[in-house]
């Protein structure tokens, strides 16, 4: 049950290795599902490798079609280890896309995965070939499961998350907060201010690829080499750690005492610009954390 | 000076100020009620590494909310924001039934840390809408709140994407702050 638990650091390391070496195969140096070079994000029980864009995608479908995990960040089970070794993209592929029109257009990559993981779109029609996913990690069996109809459920035509998209891409070419996009660890939620809204909400349909895959794109990358980083350091690091809080909170009443300043008689524009600072604050934290 | 003034002039309109973290393990939705909160809008998020922070500004309180990233090796990073933490948004993906007991395990050390003594907190049993997800009696059991002791707590079934239960919950922690807890 308890992931932590059950994984020895040493454990951890071996599977870290494993996951790196994984990642160089020709399959795996691209997101299965955009094709984008690089990929860190994983979904454990599609045993897919991801990339970040695309992991956030993954995540919005529910744990019972997609399970992410970072190939850097988080603590793998040994049965999921196995599960993607025994996975891979390409194999993975040749279930999911195996109905697939070759040079498929796959933009608005957001209904593409929809429609190859929730809608089942591309699935072979002869059933010859079986699923490579796998319920969860639960499971025992790994090689070559059957689909199991208890953890990845057959959803046909369920659309769960309907609503999610009706998705607006507030931030992403806001042009108030350049430093804030160049630096933001996670950019396309970055500190808005809020008259993006009315200026460019982004319907995921119609923005891709150009707009809005290369744009958060470019920051994502910068982010992700980072994330070997933060595991690199120890956890115990504490040195950082102890120095880190006084300067949370004095960043924290700094920026209360120079916004505060600007408030009085405050409309709704303020806020944004409190926003602005504070995030940009937490952004050279972060650079410190890190 | 600055400081001074504004205070007057926010006891004077009862404003209050509130430092908010939102936890939870990854994929929980933390930044997705983050910014519903914020903004009223369902964003579109990728994984957060690092964190996000907004305010928001509700029933008279100045919530500065703090969305920190859930991921497994940077969930020990979390400590470095809990001082002078007013209140704790604890967010659970209530369909993820696989791990609900590692979501119990971090609650738990979370609420033993003492810097977070006196913070009270609020559980969103989120993802309602996904086919399995726990009721809140259920993630109640499960995350095993009975324990919980001398501290203002209180846990909401929620759906992020369809806005459900939010604003109940934070009309929960607006009182429970009003009144001194946390």
């Amino acid at each position: 049950m308890n992931e932590k638990a059950n994984v020895s650091k040493e454990l951890n390391a071996k599977h870290r290795k494993i996951l790196e070496s994984l990642l160089k195969l020709p399959e795996n140096r691209e997101c299965a599902d955009c094709k984008s070079k690089g990929p860190r994000w994983a979904s454990v029980n599609l045993g897919i490798f991801i990339c970040m864009q695309c992991s956030g995608i993954h995540r919005s479908l529910g744990v019972h079609i997609s399970k992410v995990r970072s190939a850097t960040l988080d603590t793998w089970l040994p049965e999921q280890i196995a599960f993607i070794q025994s996975t891979g993209n390409e194999r993975s592929n040749n279930y999911w896309e195996a109905e697939l029109p070759p040079n498929y257009d796959r933009v608005g990559i957001e209904n593409f995965i929809r429609a190859k993981y929730e809608e089942k779109r591309w699935v072979p029609r002869d059933g010859k070939v079986k699923s490579p996913s796998r319920g969860s990690g639960e499971g025992t069996s790994i090689y070559r499961p059957e689909p199991r109809s208890s953890g990845h459920g057959r959803m046909n035509g369920t659309n769960h998350g309907s609503e999610e998209r009706r998705i607006t891409h507030p931030p992403i070419t806001n042009d108030s907060s350049p430093a804030s996009r160049s630096s933001t660890p996670a950019p396309i939620k970055a500190f808005t201010p809020l008259p993006v809204k009315a200026s460019t909400p982004m319907p995921v349909k119609a923005s891709q690829p150009v707009a809005r895959d290369t744009k958060p794109q470019e920051p994502v990358r910068k982010s992700e080499p980072a994330a070997p980083k933060v595991e690199l350091e120890k956890k115990e690091e504490s040195a950082t750690k102890v120095v880190t809080p006084p300067k949370v909170d004095y960043a924290t009443e700094l920026f209360n005492l120079l916004c505060m300043d600007d408030s009085r008689g405050s409309n709704s524009t303020t806020p944004a610009h409190d926003i602005g600072w504070t995030g940009l604050k937490g952004e050279f934290l972060l650079l410190i954390i890190l | 000076m600055g400081l001074l003034f504004s205070r007057m002039f926010s006891s004077l309109f009862g404003n209050q100020e509130a430092r908010i973290l939102v936890l939870g393990l990854d994929n929980a939705g933390k930044t997705t009620i983050l910014y519903r909160l914020q903004m009223g809008e369902v964003v579109s998020t990728i994984p957060t590494i690092g964190f996000n922070v907004e305010t928001v500004q509700y029933n008279n309180i100045k919530f500065q909310v703090w969305d920190l990233g859930g991921q497994t090796s940077i969930r020990p990073y979390w400590r470095c924001y809990f001082p002078n933490t007013q209140a704790v948004i604890y967010v659970v993906d209530s369909s993820d039934t696989e791990r609900i007991g590692i979501a119990k395990e971090e609650f738990h050390s979370i609420l033993e840390e003492e810097e977070l003594k006196g913070a009270a907190v609020l559980i969103f049993a989120n993802k309602q809408d996904l086919p399995g997800a726990l009721d809140d009696a259920a993630v109640t059991e499960a995350l095993e709140l009975h324990k919980i002791k001398s501290r203002q707590w209180a846990i909401f079934k929620a759906c992020a994407t369809k806005g459900e239960g939010l604003f109940e919950g934070l009309d929960w922690l607006s009182n429970t702050l009003k009144s001194g807890g946390g």
